[in-house]
């Protein structure tokens, strides 16, 4: 199998970008794209001390796996690709989404790792709660989904 | 009748985890919507009209039949990433 995606419970584990990197490595493959989501201090104007995530974890995961092949699709086949999102309570800096992909040259890699993460922030069921340094806490304000899910409208806040 | 319950996400966190709603044997998503703005208060109406149903593998569209054995969730704008 040549994708991996999965909602990991943050308090259970740590996002980890070699696992991501072990992961896509191949020995046909000459190039590896990492992308790291993590929580910043400030959004909005607005001192931020965390995030928590919630998702809704299987319909979550269907989405992951249906953006990494429609990524094959465009980009080849042999293209690897790791996708894990975390769910719970995270710090400032704590890692919130690890994806990689592997593919033989660089530009695939590039590619797909971009397409994976966009098409997670329009697609993916997943929201963020920020908790904001004065103590008041706020869910992001996001993408509305359309009806299949394949598109979105609205304005994302957050990046 | 048959007994629908929705897990709810995000913004709908502060109502709880899920809710269970009483519908007619052929109700679609269309009818769990209105459901959704009878039960709760107007200060959510907003929300529930940019939010979508779904069940474990797809986001539902207005007229599928809610099947009873299925997993239903009511999902507001999303911010993943």
């Amino acid at each position: 199998m040549n994708i991996h995606v999965e909602v990991r419970d943050v308090t259970q584990g740590k996002l980890d970008a070699q696992e991501a990197l072990n992961f896509v490595e191949a020995p046909g493959h000459g190039a590896g794209a990492l992308f790291l989501g993590a929580v910043r201090n400030r959004n909005q104007g607005r001192d931020v001390e965390g995030v928590s995530y919630d998702v809704f974890a299987p319909l979550a995961e269907q989405s992951f796996g249906e953006i990494c092949a429609e990524a094959q699709d465009k980009w080849g086949e042999c293209l690897r690709l790791f996708v894990v999102h975390g769910k719970g309570r995270l710090d400032v800096g704590g890692l919130s989404i690890v994806i990689a992909a592997g593919s033989p040259h660089r530009d695939e890699a590039f590619k797909a790792c971009r397409y994976v993460i966009e098409e997670i922030k329009n697609r993916s069921p997943v929201w963020k709660q920020e908790h904001y340094t004065d103590g008041d806490s706020e869910w992001v304000q996001g993408h509305a989904l359309c009806q299949h899910g394949d598109q979105s409208h609205g304005q994302a806040h957050h990046g | 009748m048959k007994k629908i319950t929705v897990q709810l996400f995000g913004a709908f966190r502060p109502l709880g985890t899920e809710m269970s709603f009483d519908l007619p044997d052929k109700a679609c998503v269309d009818d769990l919507r209105t459901a959704f703005i009878s039960a709760l208060p107007e200060d959510f109406h907003d929300l529930i009209g940019v939010s979508r149903f779904a069940d474990e593998r797809t986001v539902l569209s207005e007229n599928s039949v809610l099947q009873v054995d299925s997993i239903f969730a009511i999902l507001p704008p999303v911010s993943g990433g």
